[in-house]
């Protein structure tokens, strides 16, 4: 056992946490919901979402340069002073409980409804946080390495899921473009960008494992535009080959998508590699967020090691995914109309606040000192 | 004579602690000296001991001492015996020490070297013994309280020869033997050059073993060099029958599956992982070389590459790499579509599938499991059953049995066809260390898809990822150069470039050492 | 009841795994904190298994956040 503070990540591999972590569980619900408002404009509102969620980018890489090598939390509990430090650890520590609900529900409901649907959705969240654990005890290096591992076959199977449904590509599901005005590509664009851009606020936990010698935000911004990119690519596919309607019926477009693949008439119904590619990223997003979690409470209770908190933290977790989400119609109303506006304020607002902190705190040293 | 009986030598129950036996000094009168070592030995017939006598006095004018078998009898007549009888000629009874007799020492000594060539002194029993049981023979000279050691080494051995494990089509065949000094040997033709430095270690309590240390200064980062020292030197143990004992004790992997040590028996693949920058860990004994430290790409490749041409080594590895996952998932794969998943499937083949499994009473998993252990139990007994059956048996038992057990309805024979691909593919590995932890993880990968089908084959795959990535071997990562990602490293990782497209300046991170030397292709 | 067994079960296992390391490196307040959680999570993932409702989470956030509730 060893606690993590030696542990460093390269920049090139925190880049990738990001990427992947920002695609995370938007690759298979979000297409439905960005539909839902925009239909045919769906990739336009991608592309405001991209560009609200680099804006979102700055924020944190601001707040990363502050923070020095330190984490989120103990940042907090370091410089806002106990009352403030604490309060402030623990709203956030709220936003990564939360989040990881969201994850976990969502991975639970598509398994049951399209891979697996005999097998028993505890037995699924079960396994699936085992290997969270199980990651996460194996500490950052590990996780950070496997991801630069596994990032070349997640952008090939990409590129495979890409390349094989241009040919069923039609441009007129495109059209009319922006029938319904700004309003629909608004609306449109929020769910996106707090799921795929808000919910990033977990990299920050990840500041001190970071092997860089220059500010981050480079690594933060590039992060962003690529998966956020990726994101525009994946919806703008749906959009291309499904149509709207299409889209907005289903619940996981993407899904559908891969379904579609056929090479020769002979390779068909290759979900396999949707599977593959959306495994990769839900688990990442989960495990940063699961390890912005355990981490947190670590540092706000200034504990020495964290690792024992896992497998409690884990049952919690279980627990209240499942006491969540009894009907996936209730929990996609709530994900879609109620829980952006959570994340805005938790993801936004809060970090905002916290810079806004920090700031003054420092010029208040600076001052007094 | 009045050497003892061999019955009267061992009436000592309690054996001798060597331990202390550092700090006895030679006697000066041989009797006692060859009394108590004779005693040690039990009197063991292959103990041979010669006395030179006084004419006169019932004492001993020079003894000599050897291990018949690990010494040159031969040369213990022509050298030492003559030499000797000349130089005591004359001296009828014990002489005192003096000035004469000082000389007449210095001049034996002098004679002995020119006809032997190595004589080393020793003062006290621990190294005489060190010395006798490796095949020195041991002169007394009476009234010294030193003995020499003549280096007369000789045994018999195995021939360097063609290795039976590592065989290759084209690339030098020799292999290690049994005896360290052939075995460095071998290396130190490869690389002549001064800077490959050679430290030798004992280690074993009983067993004594020789074990040497080999690197070259300049490209070995010397931390790696002091660890294995260090590691090496730690090593409390009784015996060293093999590398394999040292492996265990010095290894970072000590509770994964995988090896983090490598280990090989051709002196080429020595050379080429000491030119670049590894440690080589030679034990008397066995032919088996470690190498430390080692990434997992090591065991995917074979010295074979770099002699063939470049496009057909680069295919080869990546066919390796394709084998292991067909070894490594296919069972897995097999299981998970045919339970969970089977709307994957082409129909036809979804058709003929269903059709063979129709009269098959177990679910898939269980007729993977049965036909695994069945081919596991195969493959063992093919490896111990002497020659003349060995081949008929393993001919009946793939084919007949499972011929027959697809005919009993036991078995589907899709899974026939799956279990002895994937068998054959684990062939295909040049490093048998890599080939049992596959073996054992097709297990646990099969039940994992039977409970969670893909689904569970991915998570079980990520498992394993972090468990490799998380792995070191001697302070470096176990699965550069692909985590963390050298660029430079890969041209020779997963396919190998041509020579003449490779980059000029090596990465440094991997054995650069002091950096004086560069690897020039 | 054959669920809350497990659930003991795996609690007990979890403890099993982790407090001996603790208690042997002296590290109290890890311990207490280690407890505390487990606790906590044995209680609720018992409840779950006794099929005691317990609070959605996700309620109470569309109660906090939904305008027109």
């Amino acid at each position: 056992m060893k606690e993590y503070t030696n542990a460093k990540m390269s920049v090139r591999q925190f880049t990738i946490l990001i990427i992947l972590a920002s695609i995370g569980d938007s690759i298979l619900i979000l297409p439905t919901i960005t539909a839902a408002s925009a239909k045919q404009d769906a990739w336009l509102s991608m592309v405001l979402a991209l560009l609200l969620g680099m804006a979102a980018g700055g924020l944190f890489a601001a707040i990363a340069n502050r923070l020095r090598g330190e984490s989120l939390i103990s940042a907090a509990q370091q410089r806002l002073g106990i009352w403030a430090g604490s309060t402030v650890s623990i709203l956030f520590i709220i936003e990564f409980f939360m989040c990881g609900l969201t994850l976990m529900s969502e991975m639970g409901q598509f398994m049951t409804t399209q891979l697996m649907p005999e097998t028993p959705v505890n037995a699924i969240l079960l396994f699936f946080l085992s290997v969270i654990i199980i990651a996460y005890r194996y500490g950052v290096e590990a996780f950070a390495r496997m991801s630069e591992l596994l990032f070349p076959v997640f952008m090939s199977l990409l590129a495979v899921l890409v390349v094989f449904l241009m040919p069923q590509a039609e441009i007129e599901n495109l059209q009319p473009i922006a029938a319904g005005g700004l309003g629909p590509i608004m609306r449109g664009a929020f769910p996106p960008f707090a799921a795929g851009f808000m919910e990033m606020v977990v990299l920050l936990m990840l500041v001190p494992h970071v092997a860089a010698k220059t500010k981050l935000t480079r690594p933060i911004i590039s992060g962003f535009a690529i998966g956020g990119f990726l994101l525009l690519v994946i919806v703008a596919l749906c959009v291309l080959v499904l149509g709207p309607n299409l889209m907005e019926t289903k619940y996981y477009p993407t899904f559908v998508l891969a379904q579609k693949i056929s090479i020769g008439n002979f390779l068909e119904r290759l979900e396999a590699i949707l599977a593959f590619l959306w495994v990769i990223t839900v688990f990442f997003k989960m495990l940063l967020v699961y390890y912005s979690l355990t981490s947190g409470i670590a540092q706000l209770l200034r504990l020495k090691e964290s690792r024992m908190l896992t497998i409690p933290l884990g049952m919690l977790l279980l627990v209240f995914t499942i006491a969540g989400t009894p009907n996936i119609a209730v929990y996609n109303e709530i994900i879609v109309r109620d829980y952006p506006w959570f994340d805005l304020s938790f993801c936004i607002a809060l970090p905002a606040l916290f810079l806004v902190a920090l700031h003054l705190t420092r010029k208040r040293k600076v001052k007094g000192g | 004579m009045h050497r003892k009986s061999p019955a009267q030598y061992r009436q000592f129950d309690d054996p001798p602690i060597l331990e202390e036996y550092a700090s006895i000094p030679i006697d000066t009168m041989i009797g006692r000296n060859t009394d108590r070592i004779l005693s040690d030995f039990g009197g063991s017939d292959d103990v041979v001991m010669r006395e030179i006598r006084y004419e006169e006095a019932d004492a001993a004018a020079a003894a000599i001492l050897y291990i018949d078998g690990l010494s040159n009898a031969a040369a213990v007549n022509h050298y030492i015996f003559d030499v000797l009888d000349r130089s005591l000629n004359g001296n009828s009874q014990p002489q005192q020490e003096d000035a004469a007799d000082v000389n007449r020492k210095a001049a034996l000594a002098k004679e002995l070297l020119f006809g032997i060539g190595s004589i080393k002194t020793v003062s006290e029993m621990a190294s005489l013994y060190q010395n006798l049981l490796s095949g020195d023979a041991i002169i007394f000279l009476d009234g010294s309280d030193q003995a020499y050691c003549a280096d007369i080494r000789q045994w018999e051995g195995r021939a360097v020869t063609e290795s039976t494990n590592q065989t290759s089509v084209r690339g030098p065949r020799e292999s290690f033997t049994e005896t360290l000094r052939t075995s460095t040997a071998l290396i130190r033709r490869k690389i002549k050059d001064p800077r490959l430095w050679l430290e030798t270690l004992s280690i074993g309590r009983l067993t004594k073993t020789d074990v040497a240390l080999m690197y070259i200064n300049g490209l070995a980062k010397p931390s790696v060099v002091e660890e294995a020292r260090s590691r090496l030197r730690a090593i409390d143990i009784d015996s060293v029958l093999d590398s394999g004992y040292i492996e265990e004790l010095i290894e970072d992997g000590k509770y994964s599956l995988f090896p983090t040590v490598y280990n090989t028996e051709l002196p080429d693949a020595v050379a080429a992982q000491l030119l670049e920058g590894k440690v080589a860990i030679v034990v008397d004994g066995t032919p088996n070389v470690l190498i430390v430290p080692t990434q997992l790409i090591a065991f995917f490749q074979s010295t074979e590459d770099y002699y063939q041409r470049a496009y057909y080594a680069s295919a080869l590895r990546l066919l390796r790499f394709c084998s292991v996952f067909i070894s490594l998932l296919l069972p897995s794969l097999y299981i998970a579509i045919t339970t969970f998943h089977r709307d994957m499937l082409p129909a036809s083949l979804l058709f003929s599938l269903a059709a063979q499994r129709e009269g098959v009473p177990f679910p898939a998993f269980v007729e993977a499991l049965v036909m695994e252990m069945t081919f596991e139990i195969l493959r063992e007994a093919g490896l111990r059953m002497p020659r003349a059956i060995g081949q008929a048996v393993s001919v009946v038992g793939t084919l007949v049995i499972g011929q027959a057990a697809v005919e009993a309805g036991i078995v589907s024979a899709a899974m026939v066809i799956v279990v002895s691909v994937t068998a054959i593919s684990t062939f295909t590995l040049p490093a048998y260390a890599m080939s049992i932890p596959i073996r054992v993880l097709r297990f646990a990968f099969m039940a994992v898809a039977a409970s969670f089908g893909l689904f569970g084959i991915i998570m079980g795959l990520f498992v394993l990822l972090l468990h490799l990535c998380a792995q070191r071997s001697f302070g470096e990562a176990y699965m550069e150069p692909l985590a963390p990602y050298r660029s430079t490293e890969m041209e020779d990782a997963l396919i190998r470039l041509p020579r003449w497209m490779k980059s000029k300046k090596p990465d440094t991170s991997i054995g650069a050492g002091r950096g004086r030397i560069r690897k020039r292709w | 009841m054959p669920s809350l067994i497990a659930v003991l079960a795996f609690a007990a296992g979890a403890f099993w795994l982790e407090a001996p390391g603790l208690i042997r490196r002296k590290l109290t307040k890890e311990l207490v904190v280690f407890i505390l959680f487990l606790l906590a999570g044995t209680a609720f993932y018992a409840a779950l298994v006794l099929e005691v409702r317990l609070p959605n989470l996700f309620q109470i956030i569309k109660l906090v956040y939904r305008i027109d509730a």
